[in-house]
C-alpha cells in the first residue's frame, strides 16, 4: 500500500496556511474481501481496495471537519476553503483542541494486529472453508434442512495520522472472520441461529468444521420454543449477551454521555456502582485484540484503563474534547472513521473473569432462564431503564429443559449490575467487548 | 435544478467508449451480464447543542462499482476513482467470479428518461450555511418554549446528495439526482427525580423548501412534547393483551415485520414465512399491503431504482391473500418473475438487493376513535424507537417512545418503558379492525439488510390488533 505520511503532513500545512491554527489529517487504505456461499455454492464474491481522508481545522476554538475519498489536489483544495468557512460558523469551545503534546505517541510494544499471510491467502481456500462449515453444519441433523449462507470476510486496513502538533503516525492491522446461518425446522417452524469467528489472524479462528457445529447445536436447541409466563427469576446470561451489557456499560461510561447528562453513571465516579465481583476494563493494548491500536483517532498513546474495580466507578472513556469539558484525563478513546469527527469508543471493553465455570452456574439455578440471545428494544441511558426481546433456554432444578421464545426482559442496569451474584471463569474474545457468563438475580421475565 | 443543466462530466470525466471498454473488461471472463454504477455523492451536516454550533462538516465520496453476473453468482468491486486504470482493476475484480470467454459489445448512452418525483431548485447542500442555522434555532427555540422542564435540547440537519449515472451490458444507460434533507430534534426533560427524553424528526426528497411546509419550531415542539409526557408516564402493563397501532409511524413495524418477508431474495431460499404462498391467504381480510416508490418528494422514493427498472405500485398482499414479492433483477430472472423496480443499493460500494421504497397499508372503514373505544382494556402504541428484527422471519421486538393506557373504550394515561414482542405474518392474522387513515411517516427511517442501509418511506391506518405481547416492568 502506498504511503501517505508526507501527504497527510502536507495537507495539514496546507491547512494552516489557510489561517487554521491546528489541524490533523486521518488518512485510511482498506483492501477488503467478502465472500457469501449458500448451499455449496460461491453466489458473491467483492473486492475493493478504497481510501478517504478526514481533515479537521481549528481556528480560535472553533473546529470544522472535510472528508472525501477523491484525494486529488483540486477537489481537497476546495474542501480546505469549505473546512474554513464552517470552521467560522462553528462556535467556539475550549475543548476543541488537539490532545496534550505529552500523550502523542504509539505504543511501542508489539499489538499482534497484522497478519502478513492473509493477504497471500488464495480465494479458492476462503471458498473452501465456507463450503466445509456449512456442510458441517448441516450434517449434524437432519432438522437442519435449510441454510441462510456462510460468509467470508477479511480486510487490511492502513492508518495514516499527522496533526500540526508534529505527530505522524502510521499503522496495519487486519481482520478477518467467517461464519454461518442455518435453518432448521420442527412441526412446520423455522428457526434460524449462527455462529462465527473472528480475529487478527487465520491462526486464530476458530476451525471452519467447529463453527459449523456451533451454529447447528444453536439452531437445533431452539427448536420447540415457546414462551413463559410472566416472572421474576435469575438469569443466567451467555458470554454472547454478556457482550450487550457491555455495550450498555460503554455508552453510559461514554464521556460524551456523562457531559450531556444522558447516563445513568453521572456523578458517580468514585462510588460503588456494582456488586464487588466486577472488574471493567478498557485496554487498548491487549496483544491480538480485535479492538487494540498504538494509538487512537487523535494520536494518543495506547493504554489500559481500569473502568470499574470491585464495583467502584474508576474512570469514564475520554477523547480529548470530552476530557478537557469534565476536567479529566483523556484515556485515548478516540475512535474514529475518515468521514467523521472522532467519537469515544471502547477498545477491548471486557468484564475480568471470575472463577465459577459456566456450567457450575447453570446446575446452581432451581428455577431460571439461560439467555442466548437479545434483541435490542431500548436502553434509557439517563436512567438506566432497560428492556430486550429474549430466547433461550429455561432451566429446572439445574438442568436446561425447553427453549423459549417471544418473551422480554426488564429491569435497570445499575440494579443488575447490584444483582451479578456469580461471574464465570469462561471469558473469549468473539469480538472488542468480552463478558464471561453472568448469574443474576431476579429479573423480571414478560411472557404469556 | 434539471439534470440537463448538470456538468455531469464534472462529476464523471468518461465518455461512452470507456464505459463500453470498461463493460467489454467486466464480461472478458464469460459474464452474461455486467453494470457499471458511477456515483458522486456530497454529504454535509450542522449539529447545534445547548445553542451553538458544535460541529459542521461536508464531505465527498465518489466512484463507481462494477458488477458482473453468470447464473446465480455475482461478482462485485468497486474503484474510488475515475481513472482507466482504477475502472479496469474493478472490472477484472468482478469479473474473476467466473471463468470464460468474453465478447465485445456497443452502449448505447442516449439516456434513459423518466419523469423527476424530485426536483429541487437548489440542493440543500449547496445551500448557505447561515440559513441552516437559523432553521436549527428555530428548531431549538420550539422545543425550549414548549415546556419549562426542557433542560437541554440538540438538533441536526443532515443532507446530501447523489448524482448518479448508469450503464449496462444490455445497453441502458440513464442519470438521476437524488436531494435528501432531514433534521433531528433531540430535548431532555427533568422533573425532581425523572429524566426523559424525546425525539422527533423529518424531511425527504427535497431542499429547504421542505421547511416552508414543515416549519422546525414543529419538530422541537414535538420532541418536547414526547418528553415532558414520558415524566408522569406509567409503567406498561406486560403481556398480551388488546393493541392498537397508531397511524403513519406503526408502519416501520409493517416494514420491518412483514415487508422484508416479501422481499423476493428470502423467499427464493425460502427462508420466509411467505414462501411459496403466492395466491394464499396470508393475512386478515382487512389487510391491503402495498409498496410504491412513486410518491413526490417521499424519503423512499426512487425516479429509476439502482439498476435501471422503473418503480411502480406493488399491491403485496390483497384483502389477506399474497400476490407477489419485491423484486431485483436478479431474483426476478432466477424465479422468472418480473422486476418491480425494487433494486437498490446503498452507494456505488454496495451490490443492489432486493430492498423496499414506500411501504403502507391501504386505509380501511373505521375512525381512529371507534377503535379506541371498541377496546376493554389495552394498549394504543403512537411513535416508535428503534427495534430488532429477525427480517426473514418477521419475528420483532419493537421499542414504543409513545403509548398510552386505553380501558373500557378511553385512553386514561400515557406509558413509558414499553415493547412490542411478536411475529409480523402472525400479528397480520390478528388485525380485526383498519382506519380510514392511512397517513405516512415524516421522513425520517433508515433500513439496514446486509449491511446496507437505504432511506425508506413507511405508511399506515390506525389499525387493531386482537392480541399482543407487550414488554413492560408493570404487571
Amino acid at each position: 500500500m502506498k504511503d501517505y505520511r508526507d501527504f497527510s503532513e502536507d495537507l495539514v500545512r496546507r491547512a494552516l496556511r489557510r489561517g487554521a491554527d491546528g489541524a490533523d489529517a486521518y488518512l485510511v487504505q482498506l483492501r477488503k474481501c467478502a465472500i457469501d456461499a449458500r448451499m455449496g455454492t460461491v453466489e458473491t464474491l467483492q473486492e475493493s481496495s478504497s481510501e478517504g481522508v478526514g481533515l479537521r481545522v481549528f481556528r480560535k476554538g472553533a473546529t470544522a471537519l472535510v472528508h472525501s475519498t477523491d484525494l486529488s489536489r483540486a477537489s481537497l483544495d476546495r474542501l480546505l476553503d469549505e473546512a474554513m468557512r464552517l470552521a467560522a460558523i462553528t462556535d467556539s469551545d475550549p475543548g476543541n483542541c488537539l490532545p496534550d503534546a505529552r500523550l502523542l505517541a504509539p505504543y511501542a510494544a508489539p499489538l499482534a494486529i497484522h497478519d502478513d499471510l492473509l493477504h497471500s491467502f488464495p480465494i479458492e481456500e476462503k471458498t473452501a472453508q465456507l463450503h466445509e462449515m456449512e456442510a458441517a453444519g448441516r450434517a449434524v441433523d437432519g432438522r437442519i434442512n435449510n441454510s441462510n449462507g456462510a460468509w467470508w470476510r477479511d480486510s487490511v486496513e492502513r492508518v495514516t495520522l499527522a496533526n500540526s502538533a508534529g505527530f505522524v503516525g502510521q499503522y496495519d492491522h487486519t481482520q478477518v472472520g467467517m461464519g454461518v446461518s442455518l435453518v432448521a425446522e420442527q412441526n412446520g417452524v423455522k428457526q434460524t441461529d449462527s455462529w462465527s469467528s473472528s480475529a487478527r489472524s487465520l491462526g486464530r479462528l476458530e476451525p471452519a468444521e467447529v463453527i459449523g457445529r456451533k451454529a447447528a447445536s444453536r439452531v437445533l436447541r431452539k427448536l420447540g420454543g415457546r414462551p413463559v409466563s410472566t416472572q421474576a427469576v435469575p438469569i443466567v446470561f451467555d458470554p454472547i449477551v454478556g457482550e450487550d451489557l457491555l455495550r450498555i456499560l460503554f455508552e453510559a461510561l461514554n464521556g460524551m454521555a456523562i457531559l450531556r447528562h444522558n447516563s445513568f453513571m453521572v456523578g458517580r465516579l468514585g462510588e460503588r456502582v456494582g456488586n464487588p465481583l466486577i472488574h471493567l476494563v478498557d485496554d487498548a493494548t491487549m496483544v491480538a485484540g480485535l479492538g487494540s491500536r498504538p494509538f487512537d483517532g487523535e494520536g494518543v498513546g495506547a493504554r489500559r484503563t481500569d473502568v470499574i474495580r470491585g464495583g467502584i466507578l474508576s474512570s469514564y472513556l475520554c477523547d480529548t474534547f470530552t476530557a478537557i469539558k469534565l476536567g479529566l484525563d483523556c484515556t485515548g478513546n478516540a475512535a474514529r472513521r475518515f468521514d467523521a469527527a472522532p467519537v469515544v469508543g471502547p477498545t477491548n471493553l471486557y468484564l475480568e473473569a471470575g472463577t465459577t465455570p459456566p456450567e457450575e452456574i447453570i446446575r446452581s439455578v432451581s428455577r431460571g432462564m439461560f439467555v442466548t440471545k437479545l434483541y435490542w428494544v431500548g436502553t434509557n441511558l439517563a436512567n438506566g431503564d432497560y428492556s430486550r426481546g429474549a430466547e433461550g433456554v429455561w432451566i429446572e432444578n439445574g438442568e436446561l429443559t425447553h427453549p423459549i421464545q417471544e418473551v422480554t426482559i426488564a429491569g435497570n442496569v445499575l440494579d443488575m449490575l447490584q444483582r451479578i451474584a456469580v461471574v464465570g471463569s469462561d471469558l473469549e474474545f468473539r469480538g472488542p467487548l468480552a463478558s464471561p457468563t453472568l448469574l443474576v438475580s431476579d429479573i423480571v421475565i414478560s411472557g404469556r | 435544478m434539471e439534470k440537463s443543466d448538470i456538468a455531469w462530466e464534472d462529476f464523471f470525466p468518461v465518455d461512452e467508449r470507456q464505459i463500453e471498454r470498461i463493460l467489454a473488461c467486466a464480461l472478458s471472463t464469460g459474464g452474461e451480464y455486467a453494470d457499471l454504477y458511477f456515483e458522486y455523492r456530497v454529504d454535509s451536516m450542522i449539529r447545534y447543542e445547548e445553542q451553538q454550533v458544535v460541529n459542521a462538516s461536508k464531505g465527498i465520496a465518489c466512484g463507481v462499482g462494477v458488477r458482473v453476473v453468470r447464473g446465480e453468482q455475482v461478482g462485485y468491486a468497486f474503484s474510488d476513482g475515475f481513472s482507466n486504470e482504477e475502472m479496469r482493476q474493478a472490472a477484472r475484480a468482478a469479473a474473476a467470479i467466473v471463468r470464460g470467454t468474453g465478447r465485445s459489445l456497443t452502449v448505447d448512452v442516449s439516456p434513459r428518461t423518466f419523469p423527476n418525483r424530485y426536483p429541487v431548485a437548489k440542493v440543500s447542500v449547496d445551500c448557505d450555511v447561515t440559513g441552516k442555522l437559523s432553521l436549527l434555532a428555530r428548531a431549538d427555540a420550539g422545543a425550549r418554549g414548549y415546556d419549562p422542564r426542557i433542560s437541554k435540547v440538540t438538533a441536526h440537519l443532515t443532507d446530501h446528495v447523489r448524482y448518479l449515472m448508469f450503464a449496462n451490458s444490455e445497453g441502458c444507460f440513464w442519470r438521476d439526482v437524488q436531494p435528501m434533507v432531514r433534521v433531528d430534534v433531540a430535548a431532555v426533560a427533568e422533573a425532581s427525580n425523572s429524566r426523559q427524553s424525546g425525539y422527533y424528526g423529518g424531511g425527504g426528497r427535497l431542499g429547504l423548501e421542505y421547511f416552508d411546509t414543515h416549519p422546525p419550531e414543529k419538530h422541537g415542539q414535538e420532541s418536547a412534547r414526547l418528553a415532558v409526557l414520558l415524566l408522569d408516564a406509567r409503567e406498561a402493563p406486560a403481556g398480551p393483551q388488546e393493541v392498537v397501532l397508531g397511524s403513519a409511524d406503526s408502519g416501520i413495524l409493517l416494514h420491518e415485520a412483514v415487508g422484508h418477508g416479501l422481499e423476493a431474495d428470502f423467499n427464493r431460499k425460502s427462508l420466509s414465512n411467505y414462501s411459496g404462498r403466492i395466491g394464499d391467504m396470508v393475512a386478515s381480510p382487512l389487510c391491503t399491503i402495498v409498496d410504491s416508490g412513486l410518491f413526490p418528494q417521499m424519503r423512499g422514493s426512487i425516479n429509476i431504482d439502482d439498476e435501471g427498472t422503473l418503480p411502480r405500485e406493488n399491491v403485496l398482499i390483497d384483502n389477506g391473500r399474497l400476490r407477489g414479492y419485491m423484486h431485483d433483477r436478479l431474483s426476478a430472472r432466477q424465479t422468472g418473475a418480473a422486476p418491480t423496480g425494487n433494486g437498490r443499493r446503498e452507494s456505488y460500494r454496495h451490490m443492489p438487493l432486493p430492498r423496499m421504497t414506500n411501504t403502507y397499508m391501504l386505509p380501511g372503514s373505521h375512525t381512529r376513535e371507534e377503535i379506541i373505544a371498541s377496546v376493554q382494556r389495552g394498549i394504543y402504541a403512537k411513535r416508535f424507537g428503534g427495534g430488532e428484527v429477525d427480517i426473514t422471519k418477521g419475528d420483532f421486538v419493537f421499542s414504543v417512545n409513545e403509548s398510552y393506557l386505553i380501558e373500557r373504550g378511553h385512553i386514561v394515561a400515557p406509558l413509558k418503558n414499553i415493547s412490542l414482542i411478536g411475529n409480523g405474518p402472525q400479528i397480520m392474522t390478528r388485525v380485526t379492525m383498519v382506519g380510514n387513515d392511512l397517513q405516512f411517516s415524516d421522513g425520517v427511517w433508515t433500513c439496514g439488510k446486509q449491511d446496507q442501509r437505504v432511506p425508506v418511506g413507511v405508511g399506515m391506518p390506525t389499525i387493531k390488533i386482537s392480541q399482543m405481547t407487550v414488554g413492560g416492568t408493570g404487571h
